[in-house]
């Protein structure tokens, strides 16, 4: 998908914006008969000149033409080229050009066998009259003085270097760091050479033609001693540890001596043509040279891809099967085709560039740079992503902490802090790269005044829209990855343990999170699709106010839903509440059954269930929040032995948590608490425990049997309700005043009347 | 006793050297300070006694680098080494002619020259010996200063005098070479008189007679050079029939090379950029590059007695060798270097490392 973005994108770019060149060339063509007639006034002499000149400002038409060409140097106009007479007049005007071009070069092409005299007939004429010789003293002796400096700025600094060289560091921080220390030092050593050669060369006499060719010469090395010290920064060929790419030794010191070569090449070849033109050589020679100098650079460019390339397929090759003979004939050999591609593409930047079609050669080898570039950016970042810490203390933990498993455990699971961002660093520095991409594309081919959209041609609308759509899309995929992974990753290190009857704090995040996700993912597009609708054109001012309108109206109508849904994350954010949990709304009670984005249902110890919005949760009590107390009573008659009861209880507390089935629920032994209250007929003993929340009517019921249990072996009676009735009589009664006592008796019993049994499990 | 020889001629050479350029410096000043200095800085020199010791120590230092070069095994060598050797080579072909027209033709009639004559030779008359000069001045101060820094490295007061030697060694030359650039100014000007200029010829070329025996001798003696040069490189070659037997030497930190034999084993670590220390420059002195062999010790020759004696300086376990004497014929062997790499001059002689480097006196 996104290669195919990128081709249309490339498309659409070279048929777009008529480069400047080819335009003024046009004009010149075309609008060429009025500037000659003045060339040729020229050659007269300067007093007619001025007389003439004169005579031509005075007269109007003149003057109308030359602002008319004046305005349309200021305001170039562009063809339109997706039209098909704008893409005519643009093709004729290239044809020009190429043809004028293709004569100049089969021009200096014919000339070359007299290409050598040439030369040194130029060189003779331009070394007439310096000292070749004292001038070769001269360079010995600032030579010697660069190097002679460097050489002493190493003799107080090589232990330094060693010792950086040395170190090995472990994360990538750290090689970053000790490379660019090392860096600097090399820096020192460059600038002194600098100091010292292009100070002595300033104090001696120069001729002025050799003085040009030493300092060019000079400068040229100096600059390859620059980039050779960029390259052992980044590179280090020679110092595996230090090394800021994944290369292993070999690789990197093939790498760095072709870098050194073809800059080598390319600078010099530079500053052999700039002498040639300081020489004054003729045209066609110098296009000559530039040619051959063009071929070599090339050559040595291809040479460099082929080598380096094979090097690579030699190593994939034996990777992949070894030392096995045999096999390496089975395989088929991996095809050489990307290096051809490279190849071929080399060899027609450089024709594009013998012809001077700068913006096609600039654009072809941006674009097909691009997609290398992005891949080895990508996996830069992964490879600094993956060493961003130290991975062999990890390592040691994980291997000393045998008997530890939960370390284990840990330090496997725990992503470091870092990894959250490798994606948002990958997507960066892809987005990065695109927009450099697109900038200096816009520079190749001139599109300045297309960004500051006062553009009125098609082709020019269709690329501006384009760049806002790609923008935009870059960004919400940006946004949205940063997002999900972020959300993902915590998802991940939630472990719903199962089996737990309250499970922790993981639970509400597991219900939050993919909320938030899908928040996330209705803006976004809501956005973009906003963003896309105005780019393209279409006025959204009519939508965002209708969208605005049905907000206000669903928003009042939802006002409710909206307080339950905002009220609702903040009770789970404040954690009042668990999936599983006994809670208590008002007068509706139960556990906690389900959560979702607006109520919550809650089932009642009978089975109904109740669903609750969270708008209505005034305030909520839970009931199985860490630990429960359970107070016991007891009526015993007004002559137990309480101290007797104490250690009864003891004993029941031993036994109840040696009960395998709930001992362990047992948070507090159960206590005797002694007597609470003195009532009519009995006094009232209490007991505590405290339980773990949901297990205590286990713990309640076995307490109670085992507490009549042991009550009855140890002779301690329950007090019963009974009336004493004292007959003051001396002799004894009968039956029937028997019955009447009791009846009478049986009335204030009654009257006592227990209450209702409360509603709990 | 060869190798102090060398060593002794060439610290004699070496401070002619100094002596010279020191004066030449003074070329800065004026042409006239140049040509009065000449008398403090080179009286010694100048005497008979000085020539003949000159030309004695400069005899029997290229016969004594010649015959070193009869003896190598091979010709790979470390860079440094090349250096030295290509440096010392070049020496006697280009300073031969400076040294008859200075010191051998006043001695078979020519006359003595002084700085006006020679400087006008060097920037007038003939500009590309003048060129010469100073390329030669390169050599001699480079392969002099290789040779007398691998030598003091080693000795105990080296690390306090390092730093000021240093700034001597770019220094010296520098101020030579400027000097003698800005007297050239001079002698330029000068010479724009025609009288000047038959002034400096009748110094250089009193006759025709003495002019073509000059010329003459220094014919005969550039082709004895180069005869000379070549038949030592042949006999080298006879004496050296090179065998194609491996070696494997294995390392205790568990790098490995396979070459070729007839390196020595510092050589060996060099050659595939393997840090190992060795600060007298494979000299057999300074004891740093000694490993301990774990297994092969067959395959190495009997010890040479300088470096018995070095080995017993630096109280060597029984088992020690020296990796730049040692030259292993065919096999494998496991080694382990004893001395990190890194080590520099001044831990040589510090009591922390003396128990490792040099060795304690018990």
């Amino acid at each position: 998908m996104k290669i195919i973005l990128c081709i249309v994108v490339m498309l659409l770019l070279t048929a777009a914006i008529v480069p400047a060149q080819a335009q003024t060339q046009l004009r010149l063509l075309g609008g060429g008969s009025e500037e000659s007639a003045e060339l040729s006034s020229g050659q007269q002499s300067s007093e007619r000149d001025l007389e003439e000149l004169i005579r031509l400002l005075s007269n109007p038409a003149v003057v109308k033409q030359l602002q008319q060409q004046l305005s349309a140097t200021a305001n170039p106009q562009s063809y339109d080229v997706l039209t098909v007479s704008g893409f005519e007049n643009y093709f004729q005007g290239f044809l020009i050009k190429v043809d004028k071009r293709a004569g100049e070069i089969i021009f200096s092409l014919s000339g070359l066998p007299r290409l050598a005299e040439a030369l040194s007939v130029s060189w003779a004429d331009n070394m007439a009259g310096s000292n070749f010789l004292q001038s070769a003293i001269y360079v010995i002796i600032f030579l010697f003085g660069g190097f002679g400096l460097e050489w002493l700025y190493w003799c107080y600094l090589s232990g330094t270097l060693k010792r950086i060289e040395l170190s090995k560091p472990k994360t990538y921080g750290r090689i970053l760091k000790i490379a660019a220390l090392r860096a600097l030092l090399l820096f020192g050593s460059t600038a002194l050479f600098v100091f010292g050669s292009i100070g002595l060369f300033i104090g001696f006499e120069w001729s002025p033609f050799i003085g040009n060719i030493v300092l060019s010469l000079l400068v040229g090395v100096i600059a390859m001693r620059f980039i050779a010290m960029i390259s052992v920064f980044v590179l280090a060929p020679r110092v595996d540890d230090l090394r800021l790419l994944p290369l292993d030794g070999a690789a990197a010191q093939n790498i760095y001596r072709w870098i050194l070569v073809i800059s080598g090449i390319g600078i010099f070849g530079y500053l052999m043509v700039d002498t040639l033109n300081r020489m004054a050589v003729e045209s066609s020679a110098l296009l000559a040279i530039e040619m051959i100098a063009g071929l070599i650079f090339t050559s040595v460019l291809i040479a460099a891809i082929w080598k380096t390339g094979s090097r690579r397929r030699d190593a994939y090759v034996s990777s992949v099967i070894g030392d096995d003979a045999d096999s390496a004939a089975l395989l088929p050999a991996p095809g050489n085709f990307k290096i051809v591609m490279w190849s071929a593409l080399i060899l027609v930047a450089f024709i594009l560039w013998l012809f001077e079609i700068d913006a096609v050669m600039w654009t072809l080898v941006i674009l097909f740079l691009l997609f290398p570039t992005i891949k080895f950016s990508c996996a830069m970042v992964d490879y600094i992503f993956d060493n961003i810490e130290d991975h062999t203390q990890v390592k040691s933990i994980e291997t000393g902490g045998e008997d530890d498993n939960a370390d284990e455990a840990q330090s496997s699971v725990a992503p470091s802090r870092y990894q959250l961002y490798r994606p948002i660093a990958v997507r960066l520095v892809r987005f990065l790269l695109v927009v450099i991409t697109l900038i200096t594309l816009g520079v190749v081919w001139d599109v300045r005044s297309v960004l500051q959209s006062t553009s009125n041609t098609f082709s020019e609308k269709v690329f501006g829209i384009f760049i806002d759509i790609v923008f935009a899309l870059l960004i919400a995929e940006f946004i949205w990855a940063w997002g999900k992974t972020a959300i993902d990753r915590k998802l991940s290190t939630i472990v719903i343990e199962e089996g737990v009857l309250t499970p922790g704090p993981e639970a509400r995040l597991a219900t939050l999170l993919p909320m938030i996700r899908k928040i996330l993912m209705a803006t976004i597009v809501m956005m973009v699709s906003l963003v896309l609708l105005s780019s393209l054109g279409i006025n959204i001012g009519p939508i965002l106010a209708g969208a605005g309108v049905l907000g206000i109206a669903l928003g009042f109508g939802a006002q409710s839903l909206v307080k339950d849904i905002v009220s609702g994350i903040f009770f789970l954010i404040e954690d009042a509440f668990r999936v599983g949990e006994y809670i208590e709304v008002g007068d509706l009670r139960g556990t906690v059954d389900s959560v979702s984005i607006r109520s919550l249902r809650v089932r009642h110890h009978l089975g109904a269930i109740h669903t609750i919005p969270f708008g209505e949760l005034k305030s909520l009590t839970n009931h199985s929040r860490d630990w429960v107390i359970m107070k016991l009573e007891f009526r015993v008659p007004f002559d137990t032995d309480i101290k007797l009861i104490k250690n009864l209880i003891k004993q029941v507390n031993t036994k109840l948590k040696e009960n395998p089935d709930y001992g362990h629920f047992l948070i507090e032994p159960l206590k005797s608490q002694g007597v609470r209250r003195m009532e009519e007929f009995n006094m009232v003993v209490g007991v505590k425990f405290m339980a773990v929340p949901g297990q205590q009517g286990l713990i309640r019921r076995d307490a109670y049997q085992q507490i009549r249990d042991i009550f009855k072996e140890n002779g301690i009676e329950f007090a019963q309700r009974n009336v004493t009735v004292e007959v003051v009589s001396d002799r004894e009664l009968t039956r029937q005043e028997k019955e009447a006592a009791a009846s009478a008796a049986q009335e204030s019993v009654e009257q006592q009347v227990t209450a209702p049994a409360p509603d709990e499990p | 006793m060869t190798k102090k020889l060398r060593l002794i001629t060439g610290i004699i050479l070496f401070s002619f050297l100094v002596c010279h350029l020191m004066n030449l410096s003074f070329g800065l000043v004026s042409l006239s300070a140049l040509d009065n200095s000449r008398e403090w800085f080179l009286f010694f020199w100048a005497t008979t006694a000085g020539i003949a010791l000159l030309l004695a120590s400069m005899m029997t230092h290229l016969t004594l680098g010649l015959v070193a070069l009869y003896q190598r095994n091979t010709l790979r060598m470390t860079i440094s080494s090349l250096i030295q050797l290509v440096l010392g080579l070049l020496i006697f072909p280009l300073l031969f002619g400076h040294l008859m027209a200075t010191v051998i033709g006043p001695m078979i009639g020519g006359e003595r020259q002084s700085y006006f004559s020679i400087l006008t030779l060097f920037w007038v008359l003939e500009p590309i010996t003048g060129l010469k000069q100073v390329v030669v001045t390169m050599i001699v101060w480079i392969h002099g200063c290789m040779g007398m820094v691998i030598w003091m490295r080693i000795q105990s007061w080296w690390p306090r005098v390092a730093g000021f030697v240093y700034p001597l060694v770019v220094g010296i030359p520098l101020l030579a070479l400027l000097g003698m650039v800005e007297a050239g100014k001079e002698v330029i000007e000068l010479n724009q008189d025609p009288d000047y200029t038959e002034l400096a010829l009748d110094t250089l070329i009193p006759s025709d007679r003495v002019y073509d025996n000059i010329i003459a001798m220094l014919n005969i003696g550039l082709a004895l050079y180069f005869v000379i040069l070549a038949s030592v490189l042949v006999a080298r070659y006879i004496r050296v029939r090179k065998d194609n037997s491996m070696l494997s030497v294995t390392f205790t930190d568990g790098t490995r090379f396979d070459v070729a034999t007839g390196l020595t084993l510092l050589e060996i670590s060099r050659m595939n950029n393997k840090p190992h220390a060795s600060l007298c420059g494979g000299k057999a002195r300074c004891g740093t590059c000694r490993v301990r062999i774990h297994a092969g010790s067959e395959l190495l020759p009997e010890a040479s007695s300088s470096e018995r004696k070095t080995l017993q300086r630096v109280n060597a376990e029984p088992d020690t060798r020296l990796a730049c004497q040692v030259i292993p014929r065919s096999g494998a062997i496991t080694i382990e270097t004893l001395i990190p790499s890194y080590i520099e001059p001044r831990d040589l002689h510090s009591t922390r490392v003396a128990d490792t480097a040099m060795g304690s006196a018990k």
